[in-house]
C-alpha cells in the first residue's frame, strides 16, 4: 500500500475490517488508474500522424 | 442536514474510487469534513503516484494538431484521466481543446478535476464554457462537481453563470455543496433581494429547505439577517414557511442568533410567527445560539421580553 494513503487510513476512525476494506478500495482504484493510463498511451499511438508517431512513442517511452 | 453534507462527501469519495457510493457507507459516521480530508489525501497521492504520465500525455497533446487532439481525448483518454491531465496543460493549449470538445464531456471531466490543482487552467477558460459546463452538470443533478469549482472562479464569471441559470432549486443544490462558507458568503452577496426571495420559496416548493437552511450555516449573521428580511419582506406565509422549516430540522438557533441584526419590525414579526418561547425552551437552545455566533444573553432579553 502506498503510504500516504495508508497514513491517511489510519487517521480515520475505522476499526479493523473497515480500514482493510478501505485498503482494498483504494488500491484496485490505483490499480485501475495505473491500466487506465496504460490503455490511453497505447491508443493514443493509434490517432497519432505516421509523421510524429516515433517523438510520441518516445516521449511515453522516456 | 450534517448526514446530508457527509453523503455527498461519500459520493465523492465513490467516483475517486470507482465504486459505488453503498460500497462506502460505513464510512458516512465520520462526518463531512473528515471524509473530504480523506479524499484530498487520495486524490492527491493517485494523482502524484502517476503525474509523470499525465504530464507525458498533456506533452503529447501539445505536439498534435487540436482536431487530433480532440478525437484521442474523447475516444481513448476519457473524462476521468482527462480531468487528472488537464491540471498538467498550459492553459491556453487547454481551452482551446476545451473550445474543441462538447459540453457534456467537459462535465465528466470537472467531475474526475480536482479544480484547486487545475486552477490556472479552470481560470482561463472562457465564461461560455464555465456556464456550458454548469448546465451539463445541472442536467445530469451532478451538483456537487458544480460547487467545486466555485472556490476557483473569479466572481464575474460566477455572476454570469448565476445569471445564465435561472432554475432557483439548482442553485440551491450547488449552494449546499459549496465547502468554503466565505466563497458561499460571496456569492448571497451577487444575488438580488429578488433572487434570494425567489430562491426560499423555491426551498418550500420543491422541499429544500434542508439545503437551503445548510447553505446559510457558517454564513455571517449580517447575511442571515438580510436572508430572513428578504422573506419577510416577500410576506408572512414564506416567513412562516422558513420558521417551520427551522424547527422541522431543529435550526432555530441559526435564525435567532443574527435576531439583533434585524430591525425592529421584522424582530416583531420573528417573535408573532415564531414559537411561543420560556425561559426553558430558550434556554435549552442558548449554546447552539452562541455556537451559531449570537449574543445568546442579549436575544433572551428580546425574546423573552
Amino acid at each position: 500500500m502506498h503510504k500516504p494513503i495508508d497514513d491517511a487510513i489510519a487517521g480515520l476512525e475505522l476499526d479493523a475490517q473497515q480500514q482493510d476494506k478501505l485498503r482494498a478500495l483504494v488500491d484496485a482504484a490505483r490499480r485501475q488508474q495505473a491500466s487506465d493510463l496504460q490503455n490511453a498511451m497505447d491508443g493514443a499511438l493509434k490517432f497519432v500522424p505516421r509523421l510524429l508517431r516515433g517523438p510520441v512513442k518516445a516521449l511515453f517511452s522516456a | 442536514m450534517s448526514d446530508l453534507a457527509a453523503r455527498a462527501q461519500v459520493v465523492r469519495l465513490s467516483r475517486l474510487l470507482n465504486t459505488a457510493p453503498e460500497d462506502l457507507d460505513d464510512l458516512q459516521t465520520l462526518g463531512a469534513p473528515a471524509l473530504a480530508q480523506f479524499r484530498k489525501q487520495v486524490s492527491t497521492a493517485l494523482f502524484d503516484e502517476h503525474r509523470n504520465l499525465f504530464a507525458k500525455l498533456a506533452q503529447a497533446n501539445k505536439l498534435l494538431p487540436l482536431g487530433v487532439t480532440a478525437k484521442m481525448t474523447t475516444a481513448v483518454i476519457g473524462p476521468t484521466l482527462a480531468g487528472r491531465v488537464a491540471s498538467e496543460m498550459e492553459s491556453k493549449r487547454a481551452v482551446a481543446l476545451a473550445e474543441k470538445l462538447p459540453f457534456e464531456f467537459l462535465a465528466e471531466t470537472c467531475a474526475a478535476m480536482d479544480p484547486e490543482r487545475a486552477e490556472p487552467v479552470v481560470r482561463a477558460m472562457p465564461t461560455q464554457i464555465v456556464a456550458g459546463v454548469s448546465r451539463a452538470l445541472c442536467a445530469k443533478a451532478d451538483y456537487m462537481t458544480a460547487a467545486t469549482f466555485v472556490n476557483v472562479l473569479d466572481d464575474a464569471v460566477i455572476q454570469a453563470v448565476m445569471d445564465d441559470n435561472d432554475n432557483d432549486a439548482e442553485l440551491l443544490q450547488i449552494g449546499f455543496f459549496i465547502e468554503d462558507k466565505a466563497r458561499l458568503e460571496a456569492l448571497i452577496g451577487m444575488m438580488s433581494d429578488a433572487r434570494i426571495a425567489a430562491t426560499m420559496v423555491t426551498a418550500e416548493r420543491d422541499d429544500l429547505w434542508a439545503q437551503a437552511l445548510a447553505m446559510m450555516e457558517g454564513t455571517s449573521l449580517q447575511t442571515r439577517a438580510r436572508i430572513g428580511g428578504v422573506v419577510a419582506e416577500h410576506g408572512d406565509e414564506l416567513l412562516a414557511q422558513l420558521f417551520a422549516a427551522a424547527s422541522a430540522h431543529e435550526q432555530w438557533p441559526l435564525l435567532l442568533a443574527a435576531l439583533p441584526e434585524l430591525p425592529a419590525p421584522v424582530q416583531q414579526r420573528y417573535l408573532k410567527l415564531g414559537p411561543d418561547w420560556d425561559a426553558t425552551t430558550f434556554d435549552a437552545i442558548a449554546d447552539d445560539i452562541e455556537a451559531h455566533g449570537g449574543d445568546a444573553a442579549t436575544i433572551r432579553s428580546v425574546v423573552l421580553n
